[in-house]
């Protein structure tokens, strides 16, 4: 079936009041959290969750792209006006939109940062629409031996990209792996690390791993260092980004448009990445490279294009195939989980009004950005000034009610702290959390793929080298291996010289 | 003592734990019926291969740090915070208590009081907005749970909300 045959169903999902409204509130909360410093876009979405349990699939789904939008262009207030990035996408924004607000520029700063995230944001949108459906029906033609590649490959990158050091992406991700076998086995319905506990005979709960990884460490780590709440806020200056100055921005908005859609695309790439490499071309190639870093608006246009072209590209692989690209949409796979909904190429055809309706959403979601976004540069002066001391607690208070509201389990809050003080240690230690997120919810995919392409083989492992695709995902997984582990013995041999040399 | 590199706790800490998942946890607490006829069908063939990829990637951390990391200097923590590590000890037991407590006073009252507490832990500088926050914060969540989300909130004997 395709577009024309879901669009009715799709726009009634959609034109509803209650959908608008999730999706408005969505994009409000959105940019309400990014912009609070210590919040962080993940965090956001990742405490919204709860709340969409009482909505229907297609409410909730959208009261989160709303946040998850709104977030990081929220981020980007905080990184203009007081030099803290609200998210890591927002960092290369601070480069120029700083210097800018230092010069009594901060409302134009603002301005083009909005305005490049909306045309971005729109063109990743676009891009979803166009390519999601194509890359579906390819899927469709996927068995279990090329999921199994696909999602190896996957975890590979995200594991390799998402820290400093490729081992211990790894062997985070095989931490996760681990925790996701916590169960009765898919096959023969028998105990795995149950410890004779009832409660984790279903696995453990994906909410209370998730915000015991997000968000309690964060609350931890407040309490070990508290922060100073008097930050200086600066004044708007001058607000109005004219026409000719959206116009000398447009081509570096479009780059990082493209860059954003493309890296956005490729799973565990994420905005941060996209925002950098956007803002590098745009220095390469402006007339004014020598004013980069020291107040260019077009500085600024590159890398929130850069980080916003990303948001709709990163559910291409999340609704095509099932695999979340980054942690946010791994919380947004969470709630297609919640709801009885399965992201994959069988949802075009299952789901498909769901999936065209949320298509609709995005849309809606860009105009909504425009105006909220509008708004909150000239409010951020309330948001920012909501302090740590009273936020970190009621963070934690949400994290406890948000978790138990899920199977109304306070044993899942318990689950919750576990994972919260072990995602704490591994923040210390400098291990990323998110390869053990994405395993843990990939897991269960990874290990039921492995068995079934086994069924089919009788146990020989030849079946997981049997078609193209599987070797076109064997290749990837072995070219992303040498490419990190030759990128890692490079950093290390600069940081030894460096160290000589001082 | 001297300081050890993360790399050395962590690739350390997942030996020790990769040993212990293969040696005793698997073999007690993955339950693998005998008529299993294919060994990668088997339940413990994947919890071992993901303990074992822990051990050996632990191995090649410590590989990594003696080969190239150990000459270079720990980078130590720019402003370390003064009784950081007391706060954070406090938290854990809070968090512990919080957990217990929920059970006996209900969600509601136990949260006022976790946030007071946690609040008591990083310092107070707004006394009046603490409280008031602390008590109207999850008297709004239950309402929201319970009444619009229809989330039977654990509430205490003595003083339930409507």
């Amino acid at each position: 079936m395709s577009f024309l045959d879901f669009a009715p169903a799709a726009f009634e999902l959609v034109a509803q009041w209650t959908s608008i409204a999730c999706l408005f509130v969505g994009v409000v909360a959105g940019v309400i959290m990014g912009a609070v410093p210590g919040m962080s876009a993940t965090m956001a979405v990742a405490l919204t969750l709860p709340f969409t349990f009482a909505l229907t699939p297609i409410q909730g789904i959208l009261l989160l792209l709303g946040v998850y939008k709104g977030g990081i262009f929220g981020g980007s207030i905080p990184a203009i006006l007081i030099k803290t990035p609200g998210t890591p996408a927002s960092s290369a924004t601070v480069l120029d939109g700083y210097p800018m607000a230092e010069k009594g520029q901060a409302g134009k700063a603002l301005g083009i940062a909005l305005y490049a995230s909306c045309t971005a944001d729109m063109i990743s949108n676009l891009s979803l629409i166009l390519f999601a459906g194509w890359l579906a029906s390819f899927a469709l033609s996927f068995g279990p031996p090329e999921f199994f590649t696909l999602i190896l490959f996957s975890l590979t990158i995200i594991a390799g990209v998402s820290g400093d050091n490729l081992l211990k992406g790894l062997i985070s991700a095989a931490m996760g792996l681990l925790i996701a076998t916590v169960g009765l086995d898919l096959v023969y319905g028998t105990d795995r690390f149950t410890f004779g506990e009832p409660n984790l005979m279903g696995g453990l709960n994906f909410i209370g791993v998730l915000i015991g990884l997000f968000a309690i460490p964060e609350i931890i780590e407040y309490a070990r260092k508290p922060r100073n709440e008097e930050e200086k806020v600066r004044e708007l200056g001058d607000r109005h980004v004219t026409f000719a100055e959206y116009k000398k921005c447009f081509r570096s908005i479009i780059r990082g448009s493209i860059i954003g859609v493309v890296l956005g695309s490729i799973p565990g790439i994420g905005a941060a990445p996209s925002a950098f490499l956007s803002y590098s071309e745009a220095r390469r190639k402006s007339k004014n490279k020598n004013n980069f870093g020291k107040g260019e608006i077009e500085g600024v246009a590159a890398s929130e294009a850069g980080n916003n072209g990303v948001c709709g590209a990163t559910l291409i692989p999340l609704l095509a195939l099932g695999v979340p690209g980054d942690i946010i949409t791994a919380i947004i796979i969470g709630a297609f989980m919640i709801h009885g909904l399965q992201p994959g190429p069988m949802m075009f055809a299952t789901n498909g009004d769901i999936i065209y309706a949320l298509f609709m959403g995005l849309i809606l979601s860009s105009i909504f950005l425009l105006g909220v976004g509008s708004v909150a540069i000239r409010l951020f002066r309330f948001i920012a000034d909501v302090p740590a001391s009273l936020l970190f607690p009621g963070i934690l208070v949400l994290c406890v009610f948000g978790v138990y509201a899920v199977n109304n389990s306070i044993f899942d809050v318990g689950v919750m702290f576990v994972t919260g003080w072990l995602g704490y240690v591994m923040l210390r230690l400098n291990v990323p959390a998110a390869p053990f997120l994405i395993a843990f919810i990939l897991g269960p995919l990874l290990e039921d793929n492995f068995r079934q392409s086994m069924l089919m083989s009788g146990g020989t492992p030849d079946i997981l080298f049997r078609s193209p695709i599987t070797w076109v995902f064997w290749v990837f997984t072995a070219i992303t291996i040498a490419a990190l582990v030759r990128a890692g013995l490079r950093d290390r041999k600069d940081k030894m010289l460096t160290t000589e040399e001082e | 003592m001297p300081r050890l590199h993360s790399s050395v706790w962590f690739g350390g800490g997942m030996i020790a734990a990769s040993l212990l998942l293969i040696i005793f946890v698997i073999p007690h607490w993955v339950i693998t019926p005998e008529n299993v006829r294919i060994l990668v069908l088997s339940p413990d063939f994947w919890p071992y291969i993901v303990a074992g990829l822990m051990g050996v990637g632990g191995i090649a951390l410590l590989s990594q740090y003696w080969f190239m990391l150990r000459h270079m200097p720990i980078e130590e923590e720019v402003d370390r915070p003064k009784m950081g590590g007391l706060r954070t000890v406090l938290v854990a037991v809070l968090m512990v208590i919080y957990y217990v407590l929920m059970q006996y006073l209900g969600m509601v009252w136990t949260s006022v009081i976790a946030y007071v507490a946690f609040a008591l832990i990083v310092g107070i500088p707004r006394k009046a907005a603490t409280m008031i926050v602390a008590i109207i914060l999850p008297i709004a969540l239950y309402a929201f749970f319970a009444y619009a989300a229809g989330v039977p909130i654990p509430q205490a004997d003595f003083l339930a909300l409507p």
